[in-house]
């Protein structure tokens, strides 16, 4: 069953401050992409890989073609809801693990990881429950789960966004670097974590610059210099 | 964040404009706020920001445009069109409104209590024990102690007051909020507080808000949806996230780029 739909889209940066200058990024892109499928984008550094996942996830502006993704039995273009459909999206079917976790002061870590699982409705002990599994499963100790994450070092703030995302469910996961500042026993479970929701049917769109992980989970791989070439 | 997935807007503005004296206030401004969703205007000072809010709460007339809101009762009342008795029991009610002065939303003459058991009272409430104990309860969700129930807002410091402010106006229990610089004048760390304090009890209460604010951490924290202005128009709207991350508009470029990263 298709998920997503990728249809023609292009992306290019015009900078209003530094005399109007065009960044062209990439053009005629299009892919579909299935339930349970894993795609790995490929590319050097710069290529808009993570440009392409934050247009997927509305958080940057498309201009042109159509980001189609399946939500709850209606097919959704992403580039021309309304906010408020996208903040539904979000909440229900389309997760994006990114590199950095945003935290908010003085909001303890288990509040921020049963915070997802708990907007899709499922109950505060269940969400705790899974909370507990993938913080524990990620070694992240259980003293620090009623302290703020701000503190914490960039790979515990990982771990933490990774439980986070992984304690919802998804049918459509975004993952930029998801092993990245992570030591080798970390990573194995992640990889794991990761094989276990696409076997529950979730999609991801990948970038994974560590080859054991891209290895083990991807099923399909897009370069993405082809289509930055096309807007060069 | 949490935000019902209702497809009614609570609130809807269509057109929206109004001027002083031949001089602009906002023109021809659009809107949907849906339940439970925090609207941010963000735009520099004179930007039409404050003037917009009151034009959405009723507080001005408008020159062209009209402000729906959706009752309780499922009818949609007419915000400008209303009568002035219906619009003071929505005030007392269904609204909130919190300035940016505490003092301009408070009572100064009235104790802690009495500020927050007023609306209760304006709504009906007559059991003094019951009103004490509400009021009690409110000051401590906004982290106040219960021992200074009985004291002037005078003796309170600046984000003592702005947190009794806010409790006053959510003991009613409203479904839409307007605020105008709620943490304006207040120093970093109260102001981190009260943000936290925020987020969490309109998540609780799945209260809708719009919030004015020139400060860009302040709308990305508490905010869904983003409105940039300038010169009393929308130049920008969308998302939060996109706004802050992708604008598009040479404004709001510039004010996104304006920062300073501590």
């Amino acid at each position: 069953m298709t998920v997503l739909k990728i249809n023609d889209v292009a992306k290019d940066f015009t900078l209003h401050a530094q005399d109007g200058t065009r960044l062209a990024v990439f053009d005629q892109l299009s892919f579909d992409l299935d339930a349970s499928e894993c795609m790995a984008l490929s590319g050097p550094s710069g290529i808009g890989k993570s440009t392409l996942m934050r247009m997927i996830y509305g958080n940057f502006h498309c201009a042109q073609g159509e980001i189609l993704i399946r939500h709850q039995d209606d097919w959704v273009d992403i580039v021309r809801a309304h906010p408020h459909r996208i903040l539904d999206i979000r909440r229900h079917t389309l997760g994006y693990v990114s590199q950095f976790l945003r935290v908010l002061p003085r909001v303890p870590t288990m509040e921020i990881v049963t915070e997802p699982a708990r907007a899709q409705g499922v109950g505060d002990a269940e969400a705790t429950q899974r909370a507990k599994d993938l913080l524990t499963r990620l070694r992240v100790p259980e003293r620090l789960w009623s302290l703020s994450p701000m503190t914490f070092s960039g790979g515990e703030q990982q771990r933490i966004n990774l439980a986070r995302c992984f304690a919802a469910r998804y049918a459509v996961m975004l993952l930029d670097e998801p092993t990245a500042s992570l030591d080798a026993e970390n990573r194995a479970t992640v990889i794991e974590i990761i094989a276990e929701a696409r076997a529950r049917g979730s999609a991801m769109i990948g970038i994974f610059h560590d080859q054991a992980a891209r290895d083990a989970l991807c099923t399909r791989e897009i370069d993405m210099s082809i289509y930055a070439e096309r807007a060069a | 964040m949490n935000v019902s997935s209702s497809d009614t807007p609570l609130l809807k503005a269509v057109g929206v404009s109004k001027s002083f004296g031949g001089v602009l206030g906002c023109r021809n401004v659009d809107l949907d706020l849906f339940p439970g969703e925090v609207l941010g205007i963000v735009g520099e000072s004179g930007s039409g920001k404050s003037t917009l809010l009151r034009c959405l709460s009723g507080e001005h007339e408008v020159e062209g445009g009209h402000v729906h809101y959706a009752l309780r009762t499922g009818e949609t009342a007419d915000v400008h069109g209303m009568g002035p008795a219906q619009r003071r029991m929505l005030m007392r009610t269904d609204w909130a409104f919190v300035h940016q002065n505490p003092r301009d939303g408070l009572r100064m003459g009235v104790s802690a209590g009495g500020n927050v058991g007023e609306r209760l009272m304006a709504i009906g409430d007559r059991h003094y024990g019951n009103i004490r104990n509400t009021a009690i309860d409110w000051l401590e969700k906004v982290e106040m102690s219960a021992s200074r129930i009985d004291h002037m807002p005078e003796t309170f410091s600046g984000g003592m007051q702005q947190r009794l402010q806010i409790a006053r106006n959510l003991v009613t229990r409203p479904r839409l909020a307007f605020m105008d610089e709620p943490t304006g004048g207040l120093d970093v760390s109260v102001q981190a507080r009260l943000l936290d304090l925020l987020r969490g009890l309109v998540a609780d209460l799945g209260l809708a808000c719009i919030i004015v604010t020139h400060d860009l951490a302040v709308a990305r924290h508490l905010s869904h949806r983003l409105m940039v202005m300038r010169a009393g128009e929308v130049v920008e709207a969308g998302l939060t996230d996109q706004i802050l991350d992708d604008p598009q508009h040479p404004y709001s470029q510039l004010l996104v780029s304006s920062i300073l990263r501590a």
